[in-house]
């Protein structure tokens, strides 16, 4: 009896879950010129209009670039702060550290209003590369806690080691700690790029009516009616958060990232 | 022993936070010379040998090691590092590296060998601390015993002048002391010069050319193992060899 619950709740609880996965996935393989479910007709051309449509292909191009640009720029900026904090203590860079992390605990519609006043206060406008600079910030703390947990799974005796055969402060940092914490720095390097890809507000109010991004895009295009573009585009991301995922996971320990204790 | 010293420390003295770890300390260790250092937990035997190689900056008196003052911030640290090979108690093996990998990373990166010859010299250690076909495996995939001795063969790949081990069986279990201390004896047979901080009483009585016992950041007595474990010189040594050896 039991296990029979056990096993309606479960799926139940799949279902729930993969539920608007199965619905999107089949709308994007509708034949149709509006959203339809279940599909009728079978059909890619909503996949092809993506790459075909310059609209749709110019927002994406942005949305990778910009993502790419935000993931690099985050990561290179966490990654000194991080091993300051990590390898010296000092209380200015634990101080920044906190301050890294901040943005990413405010509501980003908080953060969205603060970027556009700050870009607009030095009257910068509209450039991608403000869009890259507020979500680089904005995701900082991704980086910085993938960072920081990479190094701490460092034993500081093995930089003794390293030390006792004589290595420099910079071979003991290019042999033993750049690549124990490389996987790390990658697996924030690539949260930062979904969650830029993804990011709504703060790429809509910095940049919303000059660079459209993907989420911006569709958006933009619900207001003129329903097409299924949207259901294509919503797969395709989907694809990019599966790979992204799994990539960290095999190149690194993703549990332990998401916080699970070994 | 009428060779050179390697290590000269001259009455060094070092504090941590208030806390005096090592008082006036005076110990020299020539070629070839096999020391022994042991003493109850806290009384700085640890700490005395990390002074040797650096990973502690003495506070106060002279240590000459190589014939050159040790000091953290010596110029010639690095070089004086390389001279003086160390094992940890906790092995301390690079976990992102092969068994090998281990070996030659320090001869490579440091000493600038190419890696043709730091394989070579890595292997022949291997060889020598009995474990060569485990080369290719990562540290995790090992025992205790067998990581110990990679950490042997690490710390000889840099050719040191002098090896120091500070407790290298502490954290074994039982059935895997005996492996490392058959290296250990090896090592000492073949004319390396040693200091090694232990309880191991047995390894130390087959090996030791002296004995040093150590209590409260002092050097208590220092004598030759045979007086050492029969008639030592005080009271506190003879009590300290009661409790490790009286059971």
């Amino acid at each position: 009896m039991m296990t029979t619950l056990r096993r309606i709740y479960m799926a139940l609880f799949a279902l729930y879950l993969i539920g608007p996965i199965i619905v999107i996935t089949a709308v994007s393989f509708n034949a149709q010129k509006f959203l339809a479910f279940p599909p009728r007709g079978f059909s890619l051309r909503w996949y092809a209009a993506i790459f075909v449509e310059n609209d749709w292909f110019a927002a994406l191009v942005n949305s990778l670039t910009i993502a790419a640009a935000s993931a690099l720029l985050s990561t290179a900026i966490a990654l000194p702060v991080a091993y300051a904090a990590w390898r010296y203590g000092l209380r200015y860079a634990r101080a920044l550290f906190a301050l890294g992390i901040a943005p990413f605990i405010l509501p980003p519609v908080i953060m969205a209003l603060a970027f556009l006043l700050f870009f607009s206060s030095v009257g910068i406008n509209g450039l991608m590369a403000n869009v890259i600079i507020a979500h680089a910030i904005f995701l900082l703390a991704l980086p910085l806690v993938t960072i920081s947990l990479g190094l701490e799974s460092i034993d500081k005796a093995l930089i003794e080691a390293a030390q006792t055969m004589g290595a420099s402060s910079w071979t003991v940092f290019r042999t033993v700690i750049a690549p124990i914490a490389a996987p790390f720095a990658l697996a924030g390097f690539a949260f930062c790029f979904v969650l830029s890809l993804n990011e709504y507000i703060i790429a809509l109010m910095t940049v919303g009516f000059t660079v459209e991004t993907l989420p911006v895009k569709i958006f933009n295009a619900l207001r003129y009616g329903y097409t299924p573009v949207i259901a294509s585009i919503a797969v395709l991301f989907l694809l990019v958060n599966i790979t992204v995922f799994s990539l960290i996971a095999r190149f690194s320990n993703l549990a332990r990232i998401l916080g699970a204790m070994d | 022993m009428t060779q050179q010293p390697v290590i000269e420390a001259r009455r060094i003295n070092k504090h941590f936070d208030g806390f005096q770890a090592l008082s006036e300390v005076s110990l020299t260790v020539h070629q070839g010379e096999r020391v022994v250092v042991c003493g109850p937990s806290g009384s700085g035997k640890s700490t005395l040998i990390r002074c040797f190689n650096g990973l502690e900056a003495h506070d106060g008196g002279n240590l000459i090691v190589d014939g050159r003052e040790m000091a953290a911030d010596s110029p010639h640290i690095r070089q004086l590092r390389q001279d003086v090979g160390m094992v940890f108690q906790q092995f301390n093996l690079f976990p992102h590296l092969t068994v090998l990998e281990n070996l030659t990373i320090g001869p490579r990166k440091v000493r600038g060998l190419p890696r043709a010859k730091a394989e070579a010299l890595a292997r022949k250690y291997l060889e020598r601390v009995r474990i060569p076909e485990q080369a290719d495996k990562r540290p995790d995939q090992l025992s205790g015993g067998q990581q110990q001795r990679v950490a042997i063969a690490r710390a000889l790949c840099m050719e040191p002048r002098v090896m120091l081990f500070d407790e290298p069986t502490s954290a074994l279990d039982p059935e895997m002391i005996g492996e490392v201390l058959d290296v250990m004896v090896d090592l000492a047979t073949s004319g390396m010069t040693m200091v090694v901080v232990t309880h191991e009483m047995g390894f130390a009585r087959k090996v030791a050319d002296r004995m040093v016992f150590m209590e409260a950041g002092r050097i208590v007595e220092i004598s030759p193992p045979e007086k050492f474990f029969s008639t030592p010189e005080t009271g506190r040594a003879k009590l300290f060899l009661n409790q490790i050896l009286g059971h």
